[in-house]
């Protein structure tokens, strides 16, 4: 106990007036010394001490309380010591103190005389030089951990992780204790004094509670959320192999409904939180890459709009490979804070980052094939030529005219004709290759990663293929102890070429390749270079010329950046300022040349489309954080923010090009005719907001989150700029209460609830203006003179949509985090909803964009995670998520609903919005069979009745038929036998336009995913299924397969053998002819529920080999995936999961894309 | 690290202060109308916008060729004796089918589009009639433009009298959209008004080539006169019990005095002639004379943005429109329609099979026109044959699209007013004058060929003038869009429909479904319900 006698201080160097006080003091010790030595036996009584979290001075209280001894001391040497927690038994007084009070560094002299101790600093020096202590951290797997913290407990010190695991740290003895902590880790507490090198294995933690989350401007503990967020990690994006990140979400978070528009690689994917609550504005989420707000405008994606327009995903080239986590912000208390952004939810991603002290290379790479699941049969050469002998358009190639009256008698014998199979001819085995490198690594203060990638895949159809080209680089500094200072770059550059068209918004894109792959005929393939002979005078190409002539390729290029520094003012008080862009490049160019159908008529057609947007925001934020009184802890956000987006476009159509040998994108000045003036556009908004956040936690048990925004945008109308948009969410951390601190059955229990107003005004820039646009009129002499006219009315009232949210949750573990169930229920109330609204044609205009109505989203959203099985060589978890939305119009405001039409097509108003109902609701009659012959009296044309028996399927027009009592039948139009028959709702006698309703939801009862994943040794498998049950889908494209819009056009096996004719008194299928295939009728509403086997991914992983650390491999995994194995569905068309381009009625189907199934094999190597 | 606090502190604040300049809309590629209609330019420009209504492709990039492009055709020729459509061929056009059969109803696409087409139309002109009065420029010529805008919103209110009845009646540059219908009566007096006020203000010819003048707006009055008194006369209507649509206030007398009135000028003063040959009405290769007797057309051509007719898509013969310019045979002539005219009549060329060469053409003014296929007996390639374009491959070299009709189309011309005079003439009591019109008409038909014409007058005498003349200009004007208008107005749309012939000319023609379908209240088309629903104001015609 005399250790403190040395002569030598730390720097061993004696200052003179310090020697003399010195020895002073050892002399008066001595003497103390002395005097305790003489009155030692009296210590022989015991102290008991319970200590928890409370500071010396009561520890002292509680030691004169049980001995009698009081303390004398300086504050000022006890106020700078840890709080104290202890559990002593029966020690000794001496004892005690040893425990208490040397580990802190203060020393004592007990008094026996006046009971008093004397506690002051302990002055001396370590006696011992420090040892090192060398070990190596590692994971349940034996994998080296790199950036991991160890440090010294009760003491500053500490060392970080190198590449390989490693670390050296010096310790003062033996008797040292390390603290190794890493976030996803059970913290571990390990001696230092084991055989060296320590080898210390960190278990994964299954506590997720500490997970840090990303909000919005910030960071936060899981544990201390008063918002719904859900999120998924690195893992599982990874298992998905999708080409976007957006598909990597599907199935696998609650309350987020993914549906992609087409098959086609690279295609625009529709992303919904909590159900749809706009109409015309915008409803995608709000995306957060790394700190940046991107909206989703198609539009950045230059298309004609004419060859294709199954958009281009916009944010595809963002590859997910490089995606760390992905966070999805859902009620008002975590999106509030992005204002007039946030109402549709926001998705935040956070790209991978190096780590500091290590250098990993990494190489991921797959490749595999796709192919088309499903095949729709159609007419073989025989049965069409008797199909078009039957419809009435037979040529000489499908029937012969016996008597040379023009009239075709008999079908023509084509048994020795083969017939073409264009779905297997267009359709082929897709390949997909995808590489990552990523090389990331750093030294104490500075981290960085860069990660170079590429993605080629090709789709299904001839031609078609998406590559992506893709570099992450981040570096990350800390410049001095203050300033951190940040920068980012993500470039992609995506290409997708080949004329996939897919069922979409326009005439042509209607007839587009995909289409044409099922109804064109399947003989007589027109000669390409003589298209003008087809004897259909359509001039159509065949689908594999069409594919294989014509030309169009749409490259975007990405480019977002971000630099930004955090400068600590104080502790707690952090600055940080951000600013960036992200610049979008896209050119979209299409040459049909004169040997397809679409240029065969302009002797060649060249579209040329390029958009360009340039987003720039500056954002600030002070954040200030402060534990005070022991129990409150408080953080505050205030911020500043600026954004400006523009986008410039340019249109440009050519035809007449005399010269095809060069393509005439490269060279457009060869066109003859230009057919529409070439055109430009060019719109800008800006945005300027502030907002601040005060998050308050009372013991950790009480949380609130209060936010507040106010957002201005220049695209609303003068006096409306500007908005509030304030949050406030609680939380109740029940786990924390003393009284459940008995059990151990929950490991962790809150209650959250929030209330807040999000806004949207995603609409074109300009609408709050009367504006005019270009018009022409010909003139004489061949040209045309110019004028304006007027083209949007004024709404001089245009503010934002604003959703008021409200959120119930609930976060439950059992058994050590063994089973975790996350539960919300929400009402979203959108309100003053933006809506390009119809108005009466008497103003001169069709539309305007006004605020109109209230949409409520009400639903309810489970996660429950299980592990169900984990032992040291196996492991099995369950994921299942499950989300109910209902989504309900609840007014319209002045306007009795809202027409819903798919352009392109025979059938284009095919839906309604309506007060009452949900959104995404076809409109039109309740089919009811198809009539027959007995439900007619016919007549001749002289008006006498005729006998039934002599109706044949020649003369069945020839007599005019009045529906017998009691069969209801159309108003507008007189029925015949094989009709469509629709029921007579208002009983009325008659089916007229009052006689239509609601014939079907989009939107489906309940979606989710369940996966389930398992670990063996090195072995690991995940499976993934997804459904949705309960939507439906108004399958139009069988008004196409069935003989509905085109005499020409090849007819589905299952009608051309079922139809009606007299013979075959279907009530299934129209007759030939029959009327009513062009009315919306529910004859094409098909439920679309669905079951998938979306993913399942078998791994092996091998780390750390022996054999494979020679060759300088330090982690290995092989693995298999196939994707969209199964699907258990009654939708009779490609695929059930359809989504057109109306957000008001996703569910059409006007035969869209298939979507492929694929295997795929993958190897991920760590250098 | 002070000095970077500092400066994002006072980058903030500039910000901020700036803000609500920031925040201005800032519109670059737009036209404001705040800004517009300042100079004798922009009001030359504004007009031409007028124009363009009558044939462009869209409107606000809505409808797909609503007025004379395509859907006028569909709405005005079909039901009667006139045309009828090859559904085969039209199946996947399924807004243009119910016009054929009477089987369209408020929900129908063309019907909302060229109703609303009508009304950007009058909204154009509103601005003009507006705006331009304080426009500093040439009085001359903007006291023109007002009168053309004039003339225009004139005709456009005819047309929605004619075929929706009463609408409400907009006449100012913000409209009151809960208005509900005006009566007929206000919506044609309006039409009188403004085609008055054209009439006194154009010129006998525009200086800017196939645009309106004085005598357009004297026929579209003698239009709008002959209407009110015939279908007054015939209790069109009545029978439905609908007031709003009521023609009781007309004075029958004082409507055919105005009538003869207008008539008379132009058929005295204009300068406008029937030409020869009757076919040189309808090629782009004479469009020059072509002019001497088409007053109203509708222009067509290369260069701005679509501004064809669809002819593909309209009647004329069947054949190829990429490779000898024939049509898609959409639109065929009604059966009653060819056998209306008699042998001796010049105007049988207006009929023909299909068009099946690619190699036997005609030359006319340097233009080639393929030659047609003599109509069969069975009549079962009967097609119209007036509006001709010529080989895609030289239209191609004009910048014309294959698809595009680059023939005018002439709303109104001479002839027609030549018997709109004689009908007036016939109603104030002078059946012989009007017999002598009659004549003159038959003359042009038939070249001048005395013989003939004796012949035909004699082949299609009746003894009630009327039905004469209305028989002549079912043939006169086959396919031009007026059969229809006519029936309804004199009262005989029920009896001809009825007297429809049920034999079928072509596979899958259907007459029965049209006899079956009709009724009488389909004289009016229907609101369209998307304005029913917006205005709740609105009432729907009667049996919608």
């Amino acid at each position: 106990m005399y250790k403190f006698l040395s002569t030598k201080n730390r720097d061993g160097i004696l200052h003179p007036i310090r020697k003399l006080t010195r020895v002073m003091k050892i002399t008066y010790f001595l003497i103390l010394a002395l005097v305790l030595n003489v009155n030692a036996k009296t210590l022989g009584q015991t102290v008991t001490l319970k200590a928890n979290d409370i500071t010396l001075k009561d520890v002292f209280a509680k030691i004169n309380s049980n001995t009698g001894y009081h303390f004398i001391y300086h504050l000022e040497t006890i106020n700078k010591v840890q709080r104290v927690s202890a559990n002593l038994k029966n020690i000794t007084l001496r004892e005690a103190l040893n425990q208490i009070l040397v580990p802190r560094g203060l020393d004592y002299t007990i008094n026996e005389n006046d009971k008093s101790i004397i506690v002051s600093k302990n002055q001396q020096a370590p006696t011992r030089a420090p040892i090192k202590i060398k070990g190596k951290i590692v994971d349940e797997t034996n994998t080296p951990l790199p950036g991991v913290t160890i440090r010294i407990k009760g003491s500053g010190l500490g060392a970080v992780t190198a590449a390989d695991g490693s670390f050296t740290i010096e310790v003062a003895d033996q008797s040292a204790i390390l603290v190794i902590g890493a976030i996803g880790y059970e913290t571990r507490e390990v001696s230092a004094s084991g055989t060296q090198p320590l080898l210390i294995s960190l278990k994964q933690s299954i506590k997720k509670l500490e997970d840090m989350v990303v909000v919005g401007y910030g960071v936060q503990k899981k544990s201390d959320l008063t918002g719904s967020i859900g999120s998924i990690k690195e893992k599982e994006i990874e298992q998905t192999k999708s080409v976007s990140f957006m598909e990597a979400m599907q199935g696998r978070l609650s309350g987020v409904q993914v549906s992609s528009s087409s098959g086609e690689p690279g295609s625009a994917v529709n992303v919904v939180i909590r159900g749809t609550n706009s109409f015309n504005s915008g409803t995608q989420p709000l995306y957060v890459i790394d700190g940046v707000q991107i909206d989703v405008n198609n539009g950045e994606a230059a298309s004609s709009g004419i060859g294709s327009t199954s958009l281009a995903n916009p944010l595809s080239g963002i590859s997910p490979s490089d995606i760390a986590s992905i966070e999805v912000l859902k009620d008002a208390s975590a999106t509030a804070i992005f204002g007039s952004r946030g109402a549709n939810g926001v998705v935040v991603i956070t790209t991978k980052s190096g780590k500091n002290n290590t250098s990993t290379l990494e190489l991921n790479t797959y490749a595999g094939v796709s192919w088309n699941p499903n095949h729709i049969d159609v007419l073989g050469a025989q049965d069409y030529a008797n199909y078009r002998l039957q419809n009435g358009t037979a040529d000489g190639n499908y029937a012969i005219d016996l008597n040379n009256d023009q009239v075709f008698d008999v079908v023509k014998d084509l048994s020795g004709v083969s017939s073409r199979d264009w779905q297997k001819e267009t359709l082929r085995n897709a390949l997909i290759q995808s590489y990552n490198i990523s090389y990331s690594g750093g030294n104490a203060k500075t981290n960085f990663l860069v990660s170079p990638s590429y993605l080629y895949q090709e789709g299904l159809i001839l031609n078609n293929k998406y590559e992506r080209f893709g570099l992450l680089m981040k570096v990350n500094h800390n410049a001095t102890e203050k300033l951190k200072l940040g920068a980012n770059v993500n470039l992609s550059h995506s290409l997708g070429s080949g004329v996939a068209s897919n069922g979409g918004n326009d005439v042509r894109n209607y007839n587009g390749l995909i289409q044409n792959l099922i109804l064109t005929r399947p003989v007589n393939a027109p000669d390409p270079t003589q298209l003008a002979l087809d004897p259909d005078g359509g001039a159509f190409s065949s689908p594999v010329d069409f594919a294989e002539l014509s030309y169009k390729r749409s490259p975007l290029t990405r480019v977002l950046t971000d630099v930004n520094a955090n400068y600590k003012i104080i502790n707690g008080l952090n600055i940080e300022a951000r600013a960036g862009a992200v610049l979008t490049f896209s050119k979209n160019g299409e040459f049909y040349p004169t040997t397809v159908s679409w240029g065969f008529p302009t002797n060649g057609l060249a579209l040329l489309n390029t958009s360009n947007s340039v987003n720039w925001y500056q954002t600030s934020t002070i954040t200030y954080n402060k534990r005070f009184a022991k129990h409150h802890s408080i953080t505050g956000l205030l911020g500043f923010e600026i954004n400006s987006y523009q986008l410039e476009s340019f249109r440009w159509q050519g035809q007449g090009f005399d010269v095809q040998s060069v393509n005439p994108l490269d060279n457009i000045s060869t066109a003859k005719v230009l057919p529409v003036p070439p055109s430009t556009d060019k719109q800008r908004y800006i945005r300027i907001s502030e907002f601040a956040r005060l998050n308050y936690s009372f013991k950790g048990k009480y949380l609130l989150t209060a936010t507040l925004r106010n957002d201005a945008s220049s695209k609303l109308a003068l006096n409306n700029k500007s908005a509030l948009f304030p949050s406030v969410g609680l939380a109740w951390r029940v786990s924390e209460e003393g009284f459940m601190k008995k059990q151990s059955l929950v490991s962790d229990l809150k209650i959250r609830s929030s209330f807040g107003l999000t806004g949207n005004e995603r609409i074109p820039a300009y609408q709050s203006l009367a504006t005019l646009a270009p018009v022409y009129y010909s003139a004489a002499g061949n040209s045309s003179t110019l004028g304006f006219a007027p083209n949007t009315i004024a709404n001089e009232n245009l503010t934002w949509e604003t959703t008021h949210a409200y959120d119930v949750g609930l976060d439950l573990s059992l058994w050590k985090d063994r089973v975790t169930l996350t539960a919300d229920v929400y009402l979203k109330q959108t309100k003053d909803l933006l809506l390009q609204a119809d108005i009466p044609s008497q103003s001169g205009f069709m539309r305007q964009y006004q605020n109109l109505g209230q949409i409520d989203n009400r639903g309810l959203e489970l996660a429950l995670n299980t592990i169900n099985i984990k032992n040291d060589n196996f492991t099995w978890s369950t994921n299942i998520n499950l989300t109910m939305n209902r989504n309900k119009v609840v007014s319209l405001g002045s306007v009795a609903y809202i027409p819903v039409t798919v352009y392109g097509g025979a059938i284009t108003t095919i839906g309604r919005v309506i007060s009452g109902q949900p959104i995404g609701t076809a409109f039109g009659f309740v089919y009811d069979g198809i009539y027959q012959i007995a439900d007619f009296t016919a007549k001749n044309a002289a008006g006498t009745i005729i006998n039934p028996s002599t109706i044949t399927n020649a003369n069945l027009n020839n007599y005019t038929y009045t529906v017998n009592a009691g069969i209801p039948s159309m108003a507008s139009r007189a029925a015949r036998p094989g009709d469509l028959k629709y029921k007579d709702l208002n009983g009325d006698g008659v089916i007229n336009d009052n006689d239509r309703k609601v014939i079907s939801n989009s939107n489906p009862k309940h979606y989710g995913g369940f996966s389930n994943n398992f670990t063996y040794k090195n072995f690991d498998l995940g499976i993934l299924f997804n459904w949705s049950y309960g939507n439906e889908v108004l399958n139009l494209g069988r008004a196409r397969l069935e003989a509905g819009q085109s005499q020409f056009a090849n007819v589905t096996e299952a009608y051309w053998n079922n139809r009606w004719t007299v013979e075959n008194p279907s009530n299934e299928y129209p007759r030939l002819n029959g009327q009513g295939k062009l009315d919306v009728s529910s004859y094409y509403t098909e439920d679309a529920s669905f079951l998938r086997l979306k993913n399942v991914t078998l791994g092996y992983n091998l780390n750390n080999a022996a054999a494979l650390k020679k060759i300088g491999i330090s982690a290995l995994r092989f693995y298999v995936t196939g994707t969209n194995l199964q699907t258990w569905t009654n939708y009779s068309g490609f695929d059930p999961e359809v989504n057109s381009y109306s957000a008001l009625l996703p569910g059409v189907d006007n035969i869209s894309y298939p979507r492929e199934r694929s295997f795929i094999f993958g190897l991920n190597l760590k250098f | 690290m002070k000095r970077i606090f500092i400066l994002i502190i006072t980058g903030i604040a500039i910000c901020c202060g700036s803000c609500k300049k920031m925040l201005e809309e800032k519109p670059y590629s737009i036209v404001s109308t705040i800004n517009f209609y300042q100079s004798a330019n922009d009001a030359e420009l504004a007009l031409t916008g007028v124009y363009d209504v009558l044939n462009t492709p869209s409107i606000q990039s809505l409808g797909n060729q609503a007025l004379w492009g395509r859907g006028m055709h569909y709405m005005t020729n079909l039901g009667v004796d006139d045309l009828t459509q090859d559904i085969r061929f039209t199946v996947g056009v399924p807004e243009l089918v119910p016009f054929n059969n009477y089987t369209y109803t408020a929900e129908n696409p063309l019907i909302w589009y060229s109703y609303f087409s009508l009304y950007a139309g009058i909204n154009r002109a509103n601005f003009i009639i507006e705006k331009v009065p304080t426009i500093n420029m040439n009085p001359t010529r903007r006291a023109q433009i007002i009168g053309e805008a004039q003339f225009l919103r004139g005709m456009f209110y005819s047309y929605l009298g004619w075929m929706w009845g009463g609408v409400p009646l907009i006449t100012g540059t913000a409209p009151d959209v809960s208005s509900p219908r005006a009566s007929l009566q206000a919506v044609l007096q309006q039409a009188e008004t403004d085609l008055k006020a054209a009439y006194a203000a154009l010129p006998a010819r525009n200086p800017n080539q196939g645009r309106v003048n004085k005598y357009t707006a004297a026929g579209f009055l003698t239009k709008v006169y002959l209407y009110e008194a015939s279908a007054k006369q015939n209790n069109v209507g009545q029978s439905l019990n609908f007031p709003l649509n009521s023609l009781d206030w007309v004075n029958v007398n004082d409507a055919y005095a105005q009538a003869l009135l207008y008539a008379k000028d132009i058929y005295d003063n204009s300068g406008y002639k029937m030409i020869r040959p009757f076919a040189h009405l309808f090629l782009a290769a004479t469009e020059t004379v072509g002019r001497e007797e088409n007053m109203m057309i509708v222009q067509a051509g290369a260069g701005g943005n679509q501004e064809y007719i669809l002819s593909p898509q309209l009647s004329g013969p069947r054949g190829n429109y990429r490779t000898n310019a024939g049509t898609n045979g959409f639109l065929r002539p009604v059966r009653e329609s060819y056998t209306k005219l008699n042998g001796n009549d010049g105007r049988v060329t207006t009929f023909s099979g299909y068009l099946t060469t690619t190699t036997a053409f005609t030359t006319i003014n340097n233009y080639i026109y393929y030659n047609v296929d003599p109509v069969l007996t069975n009549l079962s390639n009967l097609c119209t044959n007036k509006w001709r374009e010529d080989d895609p491959n030289a239209r191609a070299a004009r910048g014309v699209v294959v698809f595009g009709g680059e023939a005018d189309f002439a709303i109104l011309r001479f002839a027609d007013v030549v018997l709109m005079y004689a009908e007036a003439q016939f109603q104030t009591g002078n059946e012989s004058a009007a017999r002598a019109l009659l004549r003159e008409v038959r003359s042009r038909a038939c070249n001048d060929d005395l013989t003939k014409v004796n012949l035909i007058t004699t082949a299609y005498l009746k003894a009630n003038f009327m039905d004469e003349l209305m028989e002549e200009r079912a043939r006169e004007l086959a396919a031009e869009g007026w059969r229809r208008i006519d029936l309804i107005r004199t009262g005989r749309i029920a009896s001809v429909v009825a007297g429809l012939s049920t034999s079928v000319m072509f596979t899958g023609q259907d007459p029965v479904s049209i006899k079956q379908n009709f009724s009488p209240y389909k004289i009016w088309y229907p609101i369209p319900s998307r304005d029913i629903s917006t205005n709740k104001n609105l009432i729907q015609n009667p049996g919608y």
